[in-house]
C-alpha cells in the first residue's frame, strides 16, 4: 500500500487508471451528495474527514486504487460499540474446514468488491469529506457538475 | 465508505441482515459463522469482514446462494474447486484433510530481514529462548521496526498455518517494544529455521467426529476433540 504518487512513480500509468475507475465506482454507487459551501458551519469544515487516495499491488499483480476517509477525528465522537465489528475467530474457521473435509461438502471463497461502500449508512448520519488538490480533477472529470464547487482554501483546490 | 471508524460496524450489520432475510442463522458462539438447513443439509458461510467461505454438499446451492448475494451486492469474486486462497492462506482439500501453506507469507518475511544465512537449522528456538540478558544492547530505530514487522507477520501465520513457532513467537512478541541483540539473533534463528521448512505444511483432517489430525507433513499429531 502507498499513496497515489509513489504508486504512479511505481506503476505509471496503471495506478492513474486504478486511481480514477476508484473514484468511477464512487460516483456509480451514488455515494457522495453535494453540500453548497455556504451551507456549511466553519465547525463542520473544521471536523469534515480528509480523502486519503491509495494505490495497491494485489498478490495476482493487479494494481487498485483505494481512496479512503481519514477517519481518525471520528475518535472523538464515536463510542468504541459503533466503530469494531466481529471477524471469524481462528477455531472457527479451523473447525468448520474440517467438516468440510469430513463431509465431503463444496467449498467456494468469494469476496465482495466495495463492501464499506455499500453498507447501509442511517439516515440521519452523513460525513462531510473534503478532497484536495489534483483529486479534485479526478472526482470532477468522474462528475463534471461537482465544477461549480471547487473552493481554494490555503492555495488548495479543495471540493 | 472506508476509512470511516464505523464502516466496519456497519457492514457488519448490513451484511448479517441480508444473510438472516435469506434463512441464515448466526452461530451462538461466533458471530461470524452463519449456518441454514438447504436441501436437508447444512449450509455455513464463515466470514472476515469481506472474505468469506462457504460450503455445502452440493454445489449448485452454493451458486444459487452466490447468486442470491449478487442480487445484493453485484458481482462476487468467487474461487471454486478443491484449492482456495483465504486469508493469507493457501487451503488444498487432499480427501478427508485439510493443507494449509502460508508459503507466501513465509517468503515475505524471511525476504525482508537483512541478514539470513544458510544456516542449517531445524528447531525455531534454543533452549535460552526464555532468558533476557538487561544489559544487552538495544536494537536502533530501523530494526526495532523490522523486529516489530516481521514479528507480527509470523503471529498471524503462527495461528493458522505454521502453529510449530508458536512458543518462539510468543516470546518475541513480548519483545517487540524494545527489542536487544539477543532478541534479533533469535529472531535470525526462527526466520533460517523456516527458510528450510518453508514447504512444511498444517494438515487437520479428521477420520471420525471424535478424532482430529493436526500436525505439519513433517510430524501428525493425534488429538481428542
Amino acid at each position: 500500500m502507498m499513496t497515489v504518487r509513489k504508486g504512479i512513480r511505481f506503476y505509471g500509468e496503471a495506478a492513474i487508471i486504478a486511481i480514477f475507475n476508484e473514484y468511477k465506482q464512487l460516483k456509480d454507487l451514488e455515494l457522495f451528495g453535494e453540500i453548497k459551501d455556504e451551507d456549511l458551519t466553519p465547525e463542520v469544515k473544521m471536523n469534515a474527514l480528509r480523502a486519503i487516495n491509495l494505490i495497491k499491488k494485489k498478490r495476482c499483480g493487479k494494481v487498485k486504487g483505494r481512496t479512503v476517509a481519514n477517519g481518525r477525528p471520528q475518535r472523538a465522537y464515536v463510542s468504541r460499540e459503533e466503530a469494531t465489528s466481529p471477524t471469524v475467530s481462528t477455531e472457527a474457521l479451523m473447525t468448520t474446514l474440517l467438516i468440510d473435509a469430513y463431509v465431503g461438502r463444496k467449498v467456494a471463497i468469494f469476496d465482495v468488491p466495495g463492501a464499506y461502500i455499500q453498507a447501509n449508512m442511517p439516515m440521519d448520519k452523513f460525513i462531510v469529506r473534503k478532497i484536495e488538490d489534483e483529486f479534485v480533477d479526478i472526482m470532477c472529470k468522474v462528475n463534471p457538475q461537482y465544477k461549480k464547487q471547487i473552493r481554494n482554501e490555503r492555495r488548495k483546490k479543495v471540493l | 465508505m472506508y476509512g470511516c471508524i464505523e464502516s466496519a460496524f456497519l457492514w457488519y450489520e448490513t451484511y448479517i441482515t441480508v444473510l438472516k432475510e435469506m434463512g441464515f442463522v448466526l452461530n451462538a458462539y461466533d458471530k461470524c459463522v452463519a449456518n441454514a438447513n438447504i436441501d436437508g443439509s447444512q449450509c455455513t458461510i464463515v466470514f472476515y469482514v469481506v472474505d468469506n467461505k462457504i460450503s455445502h454438499k452440493n454445489e449448485k446451492v452454493l451458486t444459487k446462494i452466490i447468486n442470491k448475494l449478487e442480487e445484493h451486492f453485484g458481482k462476487l469474486e468467487v474461487s471454486r474447486g478443491r484449492e482456495h486462497d483465504f486469508l493469507g492462506m493457501r487451503i488444498k482439500f487432499v480427501g478427508n484433510e485439510v493443507y494449509i501453506s502460508m508459503k507466501d507469507y513465509l517468503r515475505e518475511a524471511i525476504d525482508m530481514f537483512p541478514e539470513l544465512t544458510n544456516m542449517k537449522i531445524t528447531w525455531p528456538a534454543k533452549k535460552d529462548l526464555n532468558e533476557i540478558d538487561n544489559k544487552a544492547e538495544k536494537l536502533t530505530k530501523n530494526k526495532r521496526e523490522l523486529y516489530h514487522s516481521i514479528v507480527t507477520k509470523l503471529l498471524w501465520v503462527m495461528k493458522r498455518g505454521r502453529p510449530d513457532i508458536e512458543t518462539a513467537i510468543a516470546f518475541l512478541c513480548t519483545r517487540v517494544k524494545k527489542p536487544d541483540v539477543d532478541d534479533w539473533e533469535k529472531l535470525k534463528r526462527l526466520l533460517c529455521s523456516l527458510n528450510k521448512t518453508i514447504n512444511d505444511v498444517r494438515v487437520i483432517g479428521a477420520n471420525s467426529m471424535d478424532i482430529c489430525i493436526h500436525g505439519l507433513t513433517q510430524v501428525l499429531q493425534y488429538m481428542t476433540i
